[in-house]
């Protein structure tokens, strides 16, 4: 059972965000400077690193912009819902994760098919930009060798923020840091165990429907819970 | 007595249905029918020459049969099934590499047909063949990583029966039915027929061999057949289990279906049977961000002969 309130939860998830951004702002960087280096001529260079700076300053303008309405929406819900302890939590069932207190097992690999176009995105990068530099200089494997290095340390923080999650309060279920839906409102609900330890909760309130994968130990006094508000 | 009176009890016929209910195919529970009302019958008739009346005959009789359920689940043809998922699976593969191999010779054609008569057209060769290995790998995947995004937002998909712990009798199983040519289908396709001919007329004028036109609409048709042939070859396709509807071996949960509706198939040969559509029905709310609003819908074809049972089941369950 999670004791920690969802102020706590928000914070976390924003910090992985930041790493995550930080991170992929890092690649951007090596990339942009590979490819201004490549240009012939310090002319040609300036202009590049010009337009290549003023496309990264919109792209992050752009994205504080989204990312304005989404802290807005997260204020709202620190407001009603910050000091409410998180009882337990489900994962959507198409993300990649169920994750307990104490251990971690692989469900899907939807994000493998992520990182699988980022590999291939990085085999194109490295064929068809880094080996122009110049064929026999080890520059090459070595920027290519620091994107994969790079990768490493975003992949847990990337599916933590990019995986749909459920947190279950006293009174409500807090549907990806969202919205929240009152026990009432659930109109239909089922359980079908997995195959392994572990249950799917299918949860249809008329206006949201979810495919959760919940702990075994959780299952029983979710039960409660929903028992509890019919 | 004869079957005919025997089939006048309702018991009778109460325990027949439950049996067939767990019958993979019509033509299978035809035949088995008649095995168990034979048996029955001989059953019925010992208990009448030990002295008993007819109602309690027959009681005793369908008592001594056993459970109706097992009875219909023991006639599972597992060998069958195996073979006809073997065959299903074969095909879908053998569809999938002859595509593989007709793209394969004509790449492979292609480089050996352009003979490099100097370095430009030597280096534009190189460097287009790595382009054509990555996106090779790029578009599946990217395809793939896609659909798995659409699925999450799509909640009568499934979920996969081999990760879950589920009854193992069914309630009942939905018979296959014979289905007319889509001739609609061929028709649409004839529209496209003009821009084919096009196609195939330019690249017979620019010096192309009319028999590798010929063999490439041959290997892309039939591949293309092969990948939708496979699924007749997928018994049972539908299964209604205590926990929701089993479709192409992914279960929908009854909580995921807010209502259904019965419609006419229009596509079946000989006898009129339905399409049971589900729906899952989203609800438009303004405060709630949804990324989609509308109506999911699947069709499943139910036969004639099952859509009484299959009804009741439904009105219980939804």
């Amino acid at each position: 059972m999670n004791a920690y309130t969802y102020t706590e939860e928000l914070g976390h998830y924003q910090k992985q965000k930041r790493r995550v951004m930080r991170l992929l702002f890092i690649h951007l960087l090596i990339f942009d400077s590979a490819f201004i280096w490549t240009r012939a001529g310090l002319a040609k260079q300036l202009i590049t690193l010009i337009w290549t700076g003023l496309l990264i300053f919109g792209c992050c303008r752009f994205i504080k912009f989204v990312e304005k309405k989404h802290h807005k929406t997260q204020n709202t819900m620190r407001e009603s819902h910050g000091a409410s302890s998180l009882l337990y939590e489900g994962v959507d069932y198409y993300g990649s994760w169920n994750r307990t207190r104490r251990k971690s097992t692989v469900v899907i690999t939807m994000y493998s098919f992520i990182f699988a176009l980022y590999t291939l995105v990085l085999v194109y990068v490295f064929f068809f930009l880094y080996r122009q530099m110049d064929p026999n200089s080890i520059a090459p494997f070595v920027l290519t060798g620091l994107h994969v290095l790079l990768v490493v340390p975003m992949y847990a923080p990337f599916t933590y923020i990019i995986l749909p999650r459920y947190h279950f309060t006293a009174t409500c279920i807090i549907v990806n840091r969202t919205f929240a839906i009152p026990y009432a409102q659930i109109r239909k609900y089922q359980w079908l165990p997995q195959a392994k330890a572990g249950y799917f909760l299918d949860l249809n309130t008329g206006q949201h429907f979810a495919r959760l994968i919940i702990n075994h130990l959780d299952k029983p006094k979710i039960e409660e819970l929903f028992k509890a508000s019919e | 007595m004869t079957t005919n009176e025997l089939l006048k009890y309702e018991a009778v016929n109460t325990f027949l249905d439950k049996v067939m209910t767990q019958i993979y195919t019509e033509d299978e529970a035809k035949s088995i029918t008649f095995e168990l009302l034979d048996h029955i019958l001989s059953l019925t008739e010992d208990y009448l020459e030990a002295g008993h009346i007819e109602g309690i005959a027959v009681s005793k009789a369908l008592y001594q049969m056993g459970d109706p359920a097992e009875i219909g689940f023991s006639f599972t043809d597992y060998e069958g099934l195996r073979k006809r998922k073997m065959l299903r699976v074969g095909l879908k593969l053998g569809s999938v590499l002859l595509i593989a191999l007709t793209f394969g010779v004509i790449f492979v054609q292609g480089i050996l047909a352009s003979e490099a008569t100097d370095v430009a057209r030597e280096a534009s060769h190189r460097s287009a063949t790595p382009w054509s290995l990555w996106y090779l790998f790029y578009f599946p995947v990217l395809m793939l990583s896609m659909r798995s995004s659409f699925q999450a937002q799509y909640s009568l998909n499934g979920v996969s029966v081999d990760r879950l712990k589920i009854s193992k009798e069914p309630l009942m199983v939905l018979w296959p039915y014979k289905k007319r040519f889509p001739w609609e289908y061929v028709l649409f396709s004839m529209f496209f027929m003009p821009m084919i001919l096009i196609f195939v007329i330019a690249f017979i004028f620019e010096g192309g061999s009319p028999l590798s036109v010929v063999g490439f609409l041959t290997a892309i048709s039939l591949s293309i057949w092969l990948f939708f042939h496979s699924e007749k070859y997928r018994i049972p396709k539908y299964v209604i289990l205590e926990e929701g509807l089993l479709i192409k071996n992914h279960l929908v949960s009854w909580a995921a279906i807010d209502r259904y509706t019965w419609i006419r198939d229009y596509r079946t040969a000989g006898a009129m049977h339905y399409r049971l559509s589900i729906e899952h029905v989203m609800k438009q709310n303004l405060a709630i961000q949804n990324k989609f609003n509308g109506t999911f819908k699947r069709h499943i074809d139910v036969n004639a002969s099952q859509y009484a049972t299959l009804s009741r089941i439904m009105k219980e369950k939804i």
